[in-house]
């Protein structure tokens, strides 16, 4: 009778995860998206290229080569935000015990989560096929193609839900496992690239792990005039494979560090003597804001170096950033279009850590009832916000400060900036910068305070608060008259996005 | 065959001792109180009981099955009520309790008769369609203790089953409880209401900073704990002189009155009773009511507490 509780733990993960009015909305939102795209493909392919109906297959392959690209990467987001959240959950609201307690073992109950979930992922995948079929007699894409194609991405899936559960049996904190499974997954696709270039004499390593990554198949069978169901249906079983053992060291895992009950793990101390190190005057510096602090919640939310997961990230941020530049442009010095190239990937990541870490953030305090508190204790609702932004910038700033002057640096010897138009473009550039990054973090508080989830809040915000914040910044930095009509406008938007936000703010934190 | 026996348990975290080589019985049927001050190793306790957290040194046998090896065995005869309402907010009253009955093996007919006989058992009836995190607390109390006898167990572990409930709502628990050890259930229950174990439980195990400061019958904890004896006397007339002349006696500590009553604390050597109601006769007082004050739970348990502070 051991399959009637599983059944049981399957089907309430797909029913609390995947079948309420926002999973609905979901499905519903993603297969519009599709349909929006399908459309725009039929109608602008007489646009494209010369309109000669001939070429119509390839620009749709290309596209929807691009399209699963796209797919894969957005699945891989939410596959960890979603399995982390599953497991992390139980663990926060305290239910793990009765599954426990339950005749279920530790593995069945994670193998049980991961197929609750993994049958929603796959739902949500599913509702956009039929979408896809509207493709196909504009030629490029056959049903099978597309059908292997999305089996590949459902494998990612699979494997990025084993990883996430063992790593959420590990931590248990929704939010680091998703970012731990977010860089494994770029370790795993570009891993044997990197790994090929160091230390070419492995190669028999490299191609084995080129052979099994889910990345290199989808890349494999785009390059494929016809899709094949093989590596697609090889790539889903590895994937379970994988999956299910990922599933059993999370149980021992589990076993380990729940049963046995809390320890001070080796990260506690370590972050209890960098906090204290931090703390000191030595310390201090390295983080010292740069703007006068009156009032208390400014100081709080600017005391950066008491952030400690903020604090790592930017460490492992900068330390990265040194290692890649002087591993990749040690024999390079001279071309500087390599270092504008790697200045961009550094702004684009920091940009991304500022708004993931700034919407989980404020939205965890969100849910703690932080904020709630302060409000009911008579701290004005501007004061929070103020205060909030404040914090948000700083941390921003610092995230994508280095990548940024290295930027400026080499922007006139890599062309970037003709010499002529220095003077204002610069500190054009530069405005455009802080006010874009200003509208960045506005826009991720308001997703932070207004989401009842933090993971959405903090995808909402890199997919659209992200793009935004870049718009504004290329807007105001690109001519001298989009910085002279930009900079007004962009000051009033923000001032009154700013205030719609202090409005709202007793409505979204008193719900 | 004991309900539970721990023997030599202990648990560290660090160099923290939380519970500190404890041992006592308890017999099927059995309701015991458990109690301490906050940090006393309660919690840890229980949770070590239902298997939730491995001991540092010695064990917990559960119905004669050894905690160490057997706790998959040891868990069907258990039913644990952590003392956070720890809820699915998604699902109904019936489905969350549908589903815990699935997880237990339950299925068909069996299932849903015992879902609907606890909804019946614990009045959640009128609230079955609608989502566990929007109901009151006193209501999440009561749909955790469903869930927690879904599987019929034996044993009940309850963590603080009525904290934070109004006075209403934890009468009302205390009700089951109480129609649950009449049915023969073995109940370990630690709360801070004190008066409220006094009537549900037989036996008492005390806490204190790990250690067991006390394990045994209530009336054994009174008969122990009872340094002072007290007697509250009714007289008819006035009492002045009773008073007075009890007062002077050798064997008499104290003398106050209050409402008509007189309360007199005898010295600790003191065992006879009688010469009270001697005196008030000898002055021509009618005696209305002679009653001894027993110490209650909380006298028993501050009294302990207030000891072990004491060095």
């Amino acid at each position: 009778m051991r399959h009637v509780p599983l059944a049981a733990l399957i089907s309430r993960e797909w029913r609390t995860s995947w079948a309420d009015r926002g999973a609905y909305i979901l499905r519903a939102a993603y297969a519009g998206a599709l349909l929006a795209g399908t459309i725009a493909a039929w109608v602008l392919l007489p646009l494209v290229g010369s309109g000669n109906p001939d070429e119509y297959p390839e620009i749709i392959r290309s596209g929807f080569g691009m399209f699963c690209r796209g797919q894969f990467v957005l699945a891989t987001m939410l596959a960890a935000m979603t399995f982390a959240r599953a497991v992390c959950r139980e663990q926060e609201r305290g239910t793990l015990d009765f599954l426990i307690l339950s005749p279920l073992t530790r593995t069945e109950i994670l193998v049980g989560k991961l197929a609750g979930e993994f049958l929603g992922l796959t739902a949500l995948v599913a509702s956009g096929i039929p979408v896809l079929f509207l493709l196909i007699p504009l030629g490029g894409v056959s049903i099978p193609g597309i059908l292997w194609l999305q089996v590949t991405i459902l494998a990612q899936v699979l494997v990025v839900g084993g990883v996430c559960v063992a790593l959420a049996a590990a931590i248990g904190r929704t939010f680091p496992v998703m970012l731990v499974a977010w860089a494994l997954m770029v370790v795993a696709a570009i891993g044997h690239a990197v790994g090929r270039w160091w230390w070419p004499k492995s190669a028999v390593v490299w191609n084995l792990w080129e052979s099994i990554s889910v990345y290199d198949t989808l890349g494999r069978q785009l390059s494929r005039v016809q899709t094949e169901a093989g590596p697609a249906f090889k790539a889903l079983a590895a994937a379970a494979v994988v999956s299910i053992l990922c599933c059993a060291m999370g149980s021992l895992v589990l076993e380990k560090r729940f049963v046995r009950g809390v320890r001070v793990g080796m990260w506690s101390q370590v972050a209890a003597r960098v906090r204290r190190f931090a703390g000191s005057l030595s310390g201090a510096w390295l983080f010292r804001p740069l703007i006068a602090l009156d009032h208390p919640l400014v100081r709080r939310e600017c005391a950066i170096y008491r952030d400690l997961p903020f604090r790592f990230c930017w460490m492992a941020l900068v330390i990265g950033y040194a290692i890649i530049a002087r591993n990749a442009l040690h024999d390079s010095w001279g071309r500087w279009g390599d270092h504008a190239e790697l200045a961009s990937k550094g702004l684009g990541i920091g940009a991304v850590l500022a708004v993931l870490m700034g919407a989980i953030t404020v939205g965890y305090d969100r849910r703690r009832g932080n904020l709630q508190t302060m409000l009911a204790c008579g701290v004005a609702p501007e004061d929070i916000v103020r205060a909030r932004m404040a914090g948000l910038v700083l941390r921003a700033l610092h995230l994508m400060g280095l990548p940024v002057i290295h930027l400026a640096l080499v922007s006139i010897p890599a062309g970037l900036c003709p010499p002529g138009e220095m003077l204002w473009r610069l500190p054009a550039a530069l405005t455009g910068l802080l006010l874009g990054t200003i509208v960045m973090m506005d826009f991720t508080l308001k997703y932070a305070l207004s989401f009842r989830r933090p993971e959405v809040a903090g995808v909402m915000a890199v997919l659209f608060a992200l793009p935004l914040g870049a718009l504004c910044m290329g807007f105001v930095g690109a001519t001298f008259s989009t910085f002279s009509i930009g900079l007004p406008l962009l000051i009033v938007a923000i001032l009154a996005s700013g205030a719609r936000n202090i409005r709202k703010l007793p409505k979204w934190v008193m719900r | 065959m004991n309900a539970i026996e721990v023997i030599g348990l202990e648990k560290k975290y660090g160099k923290t001792t939380a519970v500190d080589r404890l041992s006592f019985e308890i017999a099927p049927g059995e309701a015991v109180g458990l109690l301490g001050p906050n940090g006393s190793g309660k919690t840890t306790l229980l949770r070590m009981l239902a298997t939730l957290l491995k001991p540092t040194s010695g064990y917990a046998r559960v119905m004669d099955l050894d905690g160490r090896f057997q706790a998959p065995k040891i868990r069907r005869f258990l039913g644990f009520m952590p003392d956070q309402a720890a809820m699915e907010e998604d699902l109904s009253v019936e489905e969350y309790l549908v589903f815990f009955a699935s997880l237990n093996g339950q299925s068909g007919a069996q299932k849903n008769s015992r879902v609907k006989g606890l909804l019946d058992l614990l009045d959640l009836g009128p609230v079955r369609d609608r989502a566990t995190g929007a109901l009151s607390r006193g209501m999440q109390q009561r749909v955790g203790l469903a869930r927690t006898l879904i599987h019929d167990p034996a044993i009940l572990l309850l963590d603080e089953p009525a904290a934070n409930l109004d006075p209403r709502s934890r009468a009302e628990i205390l009700a089951v409880l109480r129609e649950l050890r009449r049915m023969g259930k073995t109940i370990v229950i630690s709360s801070h209401i004190l008066p409220e174990l006094e009537d549900l439980c037989t036996r008492i195990v005390i806490l204190h900073q790990g250690k067991l400061a006390f394990a045994g019958p209530l009336s054994e904890a009174s008969a122990r704990f009872r340094t002072r004896r007290r007697v509250d006397l009714r007289v008819g007339g006035d009492s002045t002189k009773l008073r007075e002349s009890l007062a002077e006696n050798t064997g008499v500590a104290e003398v106050a009155g209050s409402d008509g009553w007189i309360h007199i604390t005898l010295k600790e050597d003191q065992q006879d009773i009688g010469f009270i109601a001697r005196r008030a006769v000898e002055l021509g007082l009618p005696v209305l009511a002679l009653r001894e004050e027993v110490p209650g739970l909380e006298e028993i348990f501050m009294q302990l507490t207030k000891e072990k502070k004491e060095p």
